[in-house]
């Protein structure tokens, strides 16, 4: 990311489940009501298909299905952060789902910290650092956009895709009713 | 870089593309006094513009090849093979030369000697021109932008004791040339016979034609030290703004001047049809007041001509089109939005209103689509040189045949498709044709042939590339693709398929790296960019007889025409230019093959792909469903879906990145009510359908 260590980073929290994230506001384009998807097939699960954004297809990412940590249902919250990121030397533009997008908020360089070794709920790797949430015990988990949506990451996973859906073959348009009743 | 110099580099690059046809032409017909009239032109631009836009160098250099062809014009200099070429170096020359915006490096001005040099040598009395006059020739007109060109009559008389103030005509007339179209003629009637005449008294007067950007004050400007000394009358004869093609006639002009009254002319006239000889031999008018009457008469008509002639064509940013484009194809997605509604509505006006926009879109939409198409000849001719300059450097004997030129594609595809083929066509030339001695131990005729055509069939473009070179062995491309690990040493292919493996990343069938094709992009690169522009790429070869490389491209990369289907939930669309026809059957009609499904229609066996299994959609099947039949590649089979929605035409956006790697899917469009729907590749379906053996069906359409 381009913060120095002397500047205050600015971040936009929002909720996987209970869990914490934040992404930096700089790769932030604008945060959308969720709106219907259409599933492409032969991608993995944790690409939910994509949205017609003001004419524009982008493609939306299932951030807990990619940290396997369950799936994103759809509720009266739920949000879709629209980011940019550079895959190869295109410009894309993604969508990631959040159950709930919560606020913006300042965090001092210094306060950031580097990733626990262990005991985190998502690949280590993802991650760009931890900061102090509103309590002592709440802590935000800051992510790396620059490794969580590389070509390699969000298209790799293919086989476990293929193998996840001939075990299920959902129809994704029912998502807003039904609630995670397969297992991942 | 300013605008003058962005808009002089885009014209001189299509001139130089021009001149490279001109020069290959030449060379199999060098008499053409078009072709060298084409290149004198070319070469006068260049020169000409680029001087205004700041190009000294490109017009100092480009000088002294306009003179060399006007000469050869003139019939005083003969087209040569060195003169070709030189022409041809030359013209590569200014194009290394636009590239680095007129900065010469060593390199480019030892380049620059060379062939200032061996030019000169062609020109036998080439001394004779000294080249000072260039520079002057050319700085004129810059930052003369302001005004539209107009054309001034500028009468100069000096009087008689003109010299006396050292005062030069010479050097006011050459002022006056540097503003612009310059013609003159001089009076020299008030010259009196040699006994009487004195040197230092100023005889001479007289009349200029200039077409210039500047204004009457610039042109007042030049005589500012003289006005005193000298009879002046500065008018402007032409704004360049009346649109009909005659001007005045010759009389007029004559009693606009002032030459003569309209009495005299009148009394005149009716002797005989031709007011100039009249005038002449009834001594009213001096012979050469005529001749400059005439001058002024076919400079005002000629430029009136060209500019009828520039309205014709119109240069349109490309930028604007893509915008215009775009916004067709929002109307478009508009347009799908206002039927859903017209239709739910069973509003008979309003439906009829919406059938008439629909018309109007689609006649838009084809229009515009129309301005973007390009014939494709611009790039074949880009070829030729290559292949001549390959063909020379490695002592091959080579003609490129070229069909087809006149195909039409969309500009974004032939911008892209540029390279790629010259790829394609380096290496028919490095690895194809054989040198001449082992072709003739062969037995095949000396001259090596490369064939590039270009053909619409079903709604797309095939571009074939042909040689009849040394071909490929898939032997050697089977082993060598094991070798780089590009497929399993067990690996059961057809020869077919093992060709295909040229295209495999990684993989370089040449022995060595020669400077021509390998020079970092592969056959992945040239597969990709084709792909990219949603096409497909294969190749196929006979052991020293050669070797075919096929490109299908579609035509557009916009808007097409689409059958919109319903499987399940989802809205998948098809592209109508492939459908053959549709048939509606009942589910139990269809039996479950070992590649899919098939069924009877009209006593022949179609397979089929089920879009319900390929979408992954798991719901109960109708029982009665929708085939649509679809021929790709001259196979037909079917594709199975629920229902048909609507034709409709379907503006197509790209997936970008993430997706790339699905392959059956060409693309998504945006429907009327604002979802997403994704376009199928038939193509990739087939393939893949051919491809997969054993297996259950759902898996292989999956």
């Amino acid at each position: 990311m381009t913060t120095s260590l002397t500047d205050n980073l600015q971040i936009l929290t929002f909720n996987l489940d209970e869990d914490v994230f934040a992404l930096n506001i700089t790769d932030i384009r604008e945060v959308i009501e969720v709106k219907e998807l259409t599933r492409l097939p032969q991608t993995p699960p944790f690409m939910r298909g994509v949205i017609n954004l003001r004419g524009q297809v982008v493609p939306v990412i299932d951030l807990k299905r990619k940290f396997d940590i369950g799936k994103t249902t759809f509720t009266i919250d739920t949000c879709i952060i629209i980011i940019e990121v550079e895959i190869g030397e295109e410009l894309a533009v993604l969508g990631a789902l959040a159950d709930a997008v919560q606020d913006v908020i300042e965090v001092p360089a210094d306060k950031i910290k580097p990733p626990p070794k262990i005991g985190a709920s998502v690949d280590t790797n993802f991650i760009f650092g931890m900061a102090m949430g509103a309590s002592e015990e709440d802590f935000i988990v800051i992510l790396n956009k620059q490794k969580l949506f590389t070509l390699k990451e969000l298209t790799l996973t293919h086989d476990i895709a293929e193998s996840a859906d001939t075990s299920h073959a959902d129809s994704e348009s029912d998502d807003a009713t039904n609630t995670d009743s397969e297992e991942d | 870089m300013g605008k003058i110099q962005d808009t002089y580099k885009e014209e001189a690059e299509e001139l130089l593309t021009d001149l490279e046809d001109a020069f290959l032409e030449l060379e199999n017909d060098p008499r053409s006094e078009e072709l060298i009239n084409r290149i004198f032109r070319a070469m006068h631009t260049i020169k000409g513009s680029g001087a205004m836009a700041g190009f000294d160098n490109i017009a100092a250099f480009t000088h002294e090849f306009e003179t060399a062809f006007d000469r050869v014009r003139k019939g005083e200099l003969s087209v040569t093979q060195e003169l070709i070429e030189i022409g041809l170096a030359s013209q590569s020359w200014i194009a290394e030369m636009l590239d680095s915006n007129d900065q010469q490096t060593a390199l480019l001005k030892e380049q620059a000697d060379e062939l200032t040099v061996r030019l000169l040598q062609l020109m036998p009395d080439s001394a004779e021109k000294p080249n000072t006059e260039q520079g002057k020739q050319m700085a004129p007109e810059v930052a003369a932008e302001e005004h539209d060109e107009q054309i001034f009559r500028i009468r100069f008389k000096p009087n008689e004791d003109f010299f006396n103030f050292g005062s030069k005509p010479l050097a006011l007339l050459r002022c006056l040339e540097e503003m612009g179209e310059y013609n003159v003629v001089a009076y020299t009637d008030a010259l009196p016979s040699l006994e009487s005449l004195h040197p230092l008294t100023s005889y001479l007067s007289w009349d200029v034609l200039l077409k210039t950007q500047k204004s009457r004050d610039d042109i007042l400007d030049v005589f500012i030290f003289d006005e005193d000394d000298c009879e002046l009358h500065v008018d402007v004869i032409d704004h360049g703004d009346e649109q009909e093609d005659d001007y005045k006639r010759i009389g007029e002009i004559l009693v606009e001047r002032g030459d003569i009254s309209a009495d005299e002319l009148e009394n005149l006239l009716p002797k005989a049809p031709k007011v100039g000889e009249i005038l002449e031999a009834a001594g009213a008018v001096a012979k050469e007041k005529i001749t400059s009457a005439l001058v002024e008469q076919e400079v005002v008509k000629t430029d009136r001509q060209q500019k009828q002639k520039a309205v014709e064509n119109i240069r349109v940013p490309a930028p604007k089109l893509e915008m215009q484009m775009n916004l067709v194809g929002e109307l478009v997605i508009a347009l799908a939005s206002l039927n859903r509604i017209a239709a739910s509505h069973a509003d008979t006006q309003l439906i009829n209103a919406c059938e008439e926009m629909n018309h109007l879109i689609t006649e838009l939409r084809d229009n515009v689509l129309s301005i973007r198409m390009m014939q494709i000849g611009s790039t074949f001719s880009r070829f030729r040189r290559v292949v001549r300059d390959l063909a020379k450097d490695q002592g091959k004997n080579i003609e490129l045949f070229t069909h087809g030129a006149e195909t039409e594609l969309d500009k974004t595809v032939i911008d892209q498709l540029g390279d790629p083929l010259v790829h394609l066509i380096r290496n028919s030339i490095d690895h194809g044709i054989e040198p001449p001695e082992e072709r003739a131990e062969k037995g095949k005729p000396a001259e090596g042939k490369i064939i590039l055509s270009a053909q619409h069939t079903q709604g797309q473009v095939v571009i074939k590339i042909e040689d009849n070179g040394r071909g490929i062995d898939p032997t050697k491309i089977r082993s060598k693709a094991i070798d780089k690990g590009v497929i399993e040493p067990d690996a059961d292919i057809s020869d077919k398929d093992a060709l295909q493996l040229i295209f495999a990343p990684g993989f370089s069938t040449a022995e060595k790296i020669t400077n021509i094709s390998g020079r970092g992009v592969g056959m992945d690169v040239v597969k990709r960019t084709i792909e990219d522009l949603r096409g497909t790429i294969e190749l196929d070869s006979i052991v020293n007889k050669g070797t075919t490389i096929t490109l299908k491209l579609p035509l557009t990369l916009a808007i097409i025409e689409g059958l919109l289907t319903r499987v399940g939930d989802d809205v998948i669309a098809i592209p109508l230019s492939i459908i053959k026809e549709c048939v509606e059957i009942r589910s139990k009609d269809l039996s479950k093959t070992k590649q899919g499904y098939s069924t009877k229609i009209r006593g022949t066996l179609m397979p089929c792909v089920s879009l319900r299994e390929w979408a992954e959609i798991s719901a109960d099947k109708p029982d009665l469903v929708e085939l649509i039949i679809v021929s790709v590649d001259n196979e037909s089979f079917a594709f199975i879906v629920d229902e048909i929605i609507d034709q409709q035409q379907i503006v197509i956006k790209n997936l970008g990145a993430v997706y790339r790697s699905i392959d059956s899917i060409s693309g998504a469009t945006i429907l009327g009510d604002g979802s997403v729907a994704l376009i199928i590749d038939a193509f990739q379906i087939l393939k893949r359908h051919l491809k997969s053996s054993g297996g259950d069906a759902a898996q292989n359409v999956a």
